[in-house]
């Protein structure tokens, strides 16, 4: 197993981490996933956002708890030393095909929201092929290239999350809202999976851990990254308060629809081109973050001396599987809504949790055996 | 689009000849292997895209679809 430090020399700081966790969130969360949670949680999306953070604290804590006892390492460094070669084997197998199969979906997203928005007579493969031979070469240049290209694009991307909302929040209804918890507390409990799901891709820091300059501090990092991302929830989720319910959970893309009200007077208007744009950015952004893991984990299980000969074929793969995964826009909904909750949580919450057990269990063997 | 495929094309195989000079065996194996499953899965979706087992997320949806339904229960069958 090649060593991660080996692979990669570049260091983010605690801001840079910040960002990144922030933007690779919150930028799917903007495009499919307001109409996702309003269809199961229905005028109860607020408290699915609630739960769905509350539940993302202890994942949180997971992480850090697990990676501060190897430190610089990752979790495929340290998933063979907890569990034993075979096992550990296993499980890193499992990590990289979750890491490929996550890359691919960002991927049809993409593709599907550019075709659906903007380009319906573009062919999707000529979208998905450019957006990953771009993304190849801004993730050969490393972690710290792409960390730079976030703190450019972070704060245009929040100044116009905060623009759309404040521009709609005179259209909220707050009766909307009532009755409180109609039909119990399962509806909001069904919404709060497929959040949890997005919050937790903040797992990624579990392969990325060695790469930052200050990771004393990234727990506080974390958490702050969580409360700003309970806020961001709530603006977003502001949009089952202006429609109604009932209209987003009807609509694919409710915050396309939201965009495309704003308006000044009769002379500012269709704000929808500009805002779409900077969110592709955002989309871009993510999709470079889980390329660049993919290639990393890739280098790291096949023993390379350097992950930039990994890129372009991992890029071939990524080019083709999304296009082959669904057969249209409403399988990829579909499967983002019922399957992707189960399919990511088991990555992003059951592995840690089963190796942080084991390493309880096994802790001195483990520790004496790193130092010998 | 053609011109889109053939540039990609020259693209993935863009580091090939430098990892044949360094007589790096082992990542060039591994490129070989990641674009060989790559070219049989475009000639599949070519040739047929009709839903099967080797459709990757048929194979999501079959591993993980029972226990989205065990947890969603009626809501999902409905």
């Amino acid at each position: 197993m090649a060593g991660i430090v080996k692979l990669e020399s570049g260091k983010i700081n605690n801001r840079q981490l910040a960002y990144l966790l922030l933007i690779m969130v919150i930028s799917t969360a903007d495009i499919y996933f307001p109409s996702i949670v309003a269809r199961e949680a229905y005028r109860d999306s607020w408290i699915s956002v609630i739960l769905a953070c509350l539940a993302a604290l202890p994942l949180i804590l997971l992480y850090h708890a697990l990676a501060r006892n190897f430190p610089g390492k990752n979790i495929i460094e340290y998933a063979p030393l907890i569990t034993g070669k075979i096992p550990g084997l296993i499980i890193n197998l499992l990590i990289w095909l979750f890491y490929i199969f996550t890359t691919a979906i960002i991927l049809a997203e993409l593709g599907d929201f550019v075709t659906w928005t903007f380009l319906p007579e573009t062919p999707v493969t000529a979208t998905i092929l450019l957006t990953v031979a771009v993304a190849s070469f801004t993730i050969k240049k490393g972690i710290e290239a792409i960390a730079r290209l976030n703190e450019f694009l972070f704060w245009i991307g929040l100044s116009l999350l905060l623009f759309v909302a404040f521009a709609t929040i005179n259209r909220v209804n707050l009766e909307y809202m009532l009755p409180i918890l109609e039909n119990g507390f399962m509806p909001p409990i069904r919404g709060t999976l497929p959040l949890l799901s997005l919050t937790a891709e903040i797992s990624v820091i579990l392969v990325l851990f060695p790469f930052f300059s200050n990771y004393k501090n990234t727990l506080g990092v974390s958490l702050k990254v969580l409360l700003i991302l309970f806020f961001l929830y709530q603006l977003g989720g502001l949009i089952v308060f202006i429609f109604s319910p009932n209209e987003v959970a009807m609509m694919k893309i409710a915050t396309f629809e939201l965009v495309q009200i704003i308006s000044f007077g009769i002379f500012l208007q269709r704000f929808d081109t500009f805002i779409i744009a900077v969110w592709l950015s955002g989309v871009y952004v993510k999709i470079c973050i889980f390329f660049y893991v993919s290639s990393l984990i890739t280098a790291q299980i096949f023993n390379h001396s350097d992950y930039r000969y990994i890129v372009m074929p991992i890029a071939s793969l990524l080019a083709i599987l999304p296009l082959f995964m669904f057969r249209n826009a409403t399988a990829l909904v579909s499967f983002l809504a019922h399957i992707f909750p189960f399919f990511a949580l088991i990555f992003q919450a059951i592995v840690p949790l089963i190796l942080y057990i084991i390493f309880l269990i096994r802790k001195k063997a483990i520790l004496s055996g790193i130092k010998t | 689009m053609k011109f889109i495929l053939i540039l990609f094309i020259l693209l993935v195989l863009y580091d090939c000849p430098n990892m044949f000079r360094k007589r790096l065996w082992n990542e060039l194996a591994t490129s070989a292997l990641f674009i060989t499953v790559s070219l049989l899965t475009a000639i599949r979706y070519v040739i047929s895209a009709n839903d099967t087992w080797a459709n990757p997320v048929n194979i999501l949806t079959y591993t993980f679809g029972p226990i989205a339904r065990s947890v969603f229960g009626k809501v999902l069958s409905e």
